[in-house]
């Protein structure tokens, strides 16, 4: 992690919907720090460009909400470096050696904003309610994974287990590790207008969609992090205004795209760059059932026809890493025995053979769903451009981003052009991705090793099997020829005022950790 | 002149049952399910079948209509599927940044309008009339989020006179309010403008060509008082007729500005909205809307009357 100086860089905008409101996660330590001396008065100002769903984040409709969330919500885990889970809310945990039950070590001393303890009790009422509540949309992640909890003592919990209980570190640091005080479940209506979790700040006022104003407790159990007293969340969705409301000095901080990194730095601003990339990445996802993208020669035949470098430098100007694994460098779930490149690198007449191969040496068409945003629309144009190159005739059909998806995931339409925003626990996009009808596989396209190969990846919490575990799924995802072609893993950027420092985005979460680091001084 | 009134409201009602109609008919309209919303992202197919069920969404059309029109009489304008605030809390937040930024648009395109208007009738086929004429085009020509990024860049990053984004409630004080208006209310302001002063010297030229307004220079009154009392009020009816219109229109044009200066807004609001796809949001939005737009076509159709005695008899 740095402050940059030299003119480059532009994340897109998926990124920064991930990015732009991110926060909480551990506390590692800064790779570059400042000697600056921390005004704890200060108030944070961020210009943000998501609004969370739900202020209850078992309610929530989408993942994006996580990041803001976790101003007010701890999570029972975090995860740090190479995505290992790290100790939060929960000091320790332990998977029996039969995988039947998973306990959890509380931090002693917690407590929810509202005043109530946050003990074992608090944890178990919150797991029966996440799994139980008709409402619930985390239920779908605990529900296989856990068959009941129960308090041990005041400080630890039992998770009763059907299966996958080693990837419940990393799901854990997501939204079903968000802690609710059992008072407020109790009449969950006061979580519409009120946030009342464990985390670092009080929401003291909202007007939904516009502004979040919260303040830092004082009883936080980790002193460190947050060192500043206010927090104050706009809703700018514009981009260019949340650049103008920095440059104008009436906000901290914001994530910026593309020339605006320049922009930025003309304006006096700091700009800050992950050293790493996240866990999000840009994919192109095919129905295995529809053209001809059941043909596992001509899945190959077009990832080898993306020019991933040429679109991170059109598009992202080279702030986005090809890949053409889902999981970056650097990050535990990747493998690093897999030889992906006859499906990364880019080799035109590699491509032709395999369309010529599969009987398709004239091309085929098919018609994509492409989400509004700009971003996505030049993406596929350059997409539409490649695959050309190979014969292959791509329609764009330029429909809103919800309505992109629900077409691509009802089997409604051919191919979809899209952004993955990444998330704690690779298992989760694993099981979308390769898991038969799932919401990324619609065609259904699988192995009959895949689901035990899957089992395997939730079987131990130690990060080495995991990871071996990972690399053996991949081996047969790739074998089989997955129906998503990734592209590449966008690198967040921020700018910020000059009086910002030790912005930190070092992690699997970039930015997430940056404001639990970050100094502000006078 | 009361009794005017009540048959303006009264034709007002049909209108509003249509809309009410139309907005029902959103949810069958736009694509997407809402359904799916409120179940969230990788709701399996029962979850959103029971979402459908909870929402009542799976009853006969005309049931869902008549239960949301008797909401909607007793007050009720529902709640948000996606954030579960009510959505009267919503549009009352949102509503005084909107009708703020619309009354400071309106009332400074009026004063500017009137004024370019007038001075270019007066002094017609002139170079000032040419130059007011060419300012005119220009503003109706450029578009609004242009004219408020210029506006951001040069007041508020250059010189720093004014804020470049957000909104102050009138109650922490005139001040606060209306530096936060300044420059959204002119880029939103501007199109209005040059609209009601183009009107505004086509009514001038006209009047002023009549055979009354000769009599009266004929008969020796002053410039100011043939211009001021037997000119301006008769000009005054089509740049009225405007004015209700641009009002309207400012209301669609907010959408735009409020994003451009990320005001908490009616425009942000149903922006969101519509991409979330927050159907009772969206309902609520375009009802209360239609109910302003209503009121302000009643304004307006009272000030015929009062600026032509004909209207009220007819």
């Amino acid at each position: 992690m740095r402050a940059s100086t030299p003119i480059r860089a532009t994340i897109a905008l998926g990124a920064v919907l991930v990015l732009a409101s991110c926060s909480g996660g551990g506390t590692p330590a800064p790779s570059e720090s400042s000697t600056a001396v921390a005004d704890r008065t200060a108030t944070v100002v961020i210009g943000g460009q998501i609004t969370p769903s739900h202020l209850d984040p078992h309610r929530g409709v989408t993942e994006n909400d996580i990041g803001m969330l976790r101003y007010w919500y701890d999570t029972l885990t975090t995860v740090v470096g190479n995505g290992e889970a790290a100790p939060f809310l929960a000091e320790s945990w332990e998977l029996s050696d039969d995988g039947k039950t998973f306990t959890l070590k509380l931090r002693e001393g917690l407590t929810f904003v509202d005043g109530e303890p946050l003990d074992a009790a608090a944890v178990v009422t919150n797991f029966d309610r996440m799994i139980s509540d008709p409402n619930s949309t985390v239920a779908y992640i605990l529900e296989p994974i856990i068959e009941s909890s129960e308090v041990v003592d005041p400080l630890t919990v039992q998770l009763n287990l059907k299966g996958g209980g080693g990837a419940l570190p990393t799901i854990l640091a997501s939204r079903p590790g968000m802690m609710v005080s059992p008072k407020a479940l109790a009449n969950p209506d006061v979580l519409v207008t009120k946030a009342i979790g464990a985390g670092a700040f009080d929401l003291v006022e909202v007007n939904p969609g516009a502004r979040y104003a919260s303040v830092r407790r004082d009883d936080y159990w980790d002193e460190d992090a947050y060192k500043f007293a206010k927090l104050d969340y706009l809703v700018q969705a514009d981009t260019a205004t949340r650049l103008n409301s920095l440059a104008a000095g009436e906000t901290t901080l914001t994530a910026v795209i593309g020339p605006q990194k320049q922009e930025a730095e003309a304006a006096g601003l700091k700009t800050w760059e992950s050293d790493e990339p996240g866990t999000a990445f840009y994919r192109f996802s095919m129905n295995s059932e529809r053209a001809a993208f059941g043909d596992k020669r001509v899945r190959q035949a077009m990832s080898a026809a993306v020019d991933r470098a040429a679109i991170s430098n059109a598009l992202f100007q080279g702030q986005c890493i090809p890949s053409a694994q889902p999981y970056p460098e650097g990050y535990f779930a990747r493998s690093t025995t897999l030889d992906d490149s006859k499906w990364q690198t880019f080799d035109l007449e590699y491509a032709k053979k395999l369309m010529a191969d599969a009987g398709y040496a004239d091309g085929f068409s098919f018609t994509a769903a492409v989400p509004t945003l700009s971003t996505y629309q030049n993406f596929a144009q350059i997409l539409q451009a490649q695959f050309a190159e190979i014969g292959i005739t791509m329609n764009l059909e330029v429909i809103d981003t919800t309505q992109a998806r629900q077409a691509f995931v009802t089997g409604k339409s051919d191919a979809l052009v899209g952004f993955y925003g990444g998330g704690t626990d690779p298992g989760i996009y694993a099981m979308s991705a390769y898991s038969p009808k799932s919401g990324d596989n619609p065609g259904g396209l699988t192995t009959d090793n895949m689901a035990a190969l899957l089992a395997e990846t939730q079987r131990s919490i130690d990060i080495d099997e995991r990871h071996l575990a990972f690399e053996a799924l991949l081996d047969e995802a790739f074998e089989m020829g997955p129906a998503q072609i990734v592209v590449c893993h966008p690198v967040g950027v921020n700018a910020t005022q000059q009086n910002i420092s030790n912005f930190d985005q070092t992690g699997p979460l970039g930015s997430s950790y940056a404001l639990r680091t970050m100094t502000v001084s006078k | 002149m009361l009794i005017f009134i009540l048959k303006r409201i009264l034709a007002a009602i049909p209108v509003l049952f249509i809309v009410t109609l139309i907005a029902f008919s959103l949810i069958y309209m736009i694509p997407g399910d809402a359904a799916i919303v409120a179940a969230g992202e990788n709701a399996s197919q029962e979850r959103i079948e029971q979402v459908r069920e909870q929402m009542g969404l799976n009853r006969p059309a005309i049931v869902q209509y008549f239960v949301w029109i008797g909401d909607l009489l007793t007050g009720n304008l529902g709640v948000s599927l996606i954030s579960g605030h009510t959505n009267a809390e919503m549009i009352a937040n949102a509503l005084p940044v909107t009708v703020s930024l619309a009354l400071i648009a309106l009332t400074w395109s009026l004063i500017a309008g009137v004024l370019i208007g007038t001075f270019a009738g007066l002094n017609r086929d002139s170079w000032i009339d040419r130059t007011l004429t060419a300012l005119t085009t220009f503003g109706l020509a450029v578009p609004t989020f242009w004219i408020g990024l210029i506006l951001v860049v040069t007041f508020a990053l250059q010189f720093r006179m004014f804020p470049a984004t957000g909104f102050t409630p009138i109650t922490e004080g005139v001040g606060p309010w209306l530096s936060h208006l300044v420059l959204p209310a002119l880029a939103l302001g501007t199109t209005t403008a040059a609209e009601i002063a183009r009107q505004t010297r086509a009514g001038m030229i006209d009047v002023l060509e009549q055979d009354y307004i000769r009599t009266a220079t004929a008969k020796g009154l002053p410039r100011w008082i043939v211009v001021g009392k037997h000119t301006t009020k008769n000009a005054a009816i089509p740049v009225v007729t405007v004015f209700g219109l641009q009002a309207a229109a400012l209301i669609g044009g907010s959408v735009i500005i409020e994003q451009v200066f990320a005001m908490p807004g009616l425009g942000s609001l149903a922006l969101r909205s519509i991409i979330e796809r927050d159907f009772p949001v969206i309902q609520a939005f375009v009802v209360v809307v239609t109910l302003f737009v209503l009121v302000i076509n009643l304004l307006v159709d009272i000030s015929y009357a009062y600026f032509n005695p004909k209207v009220r008899q007819s």
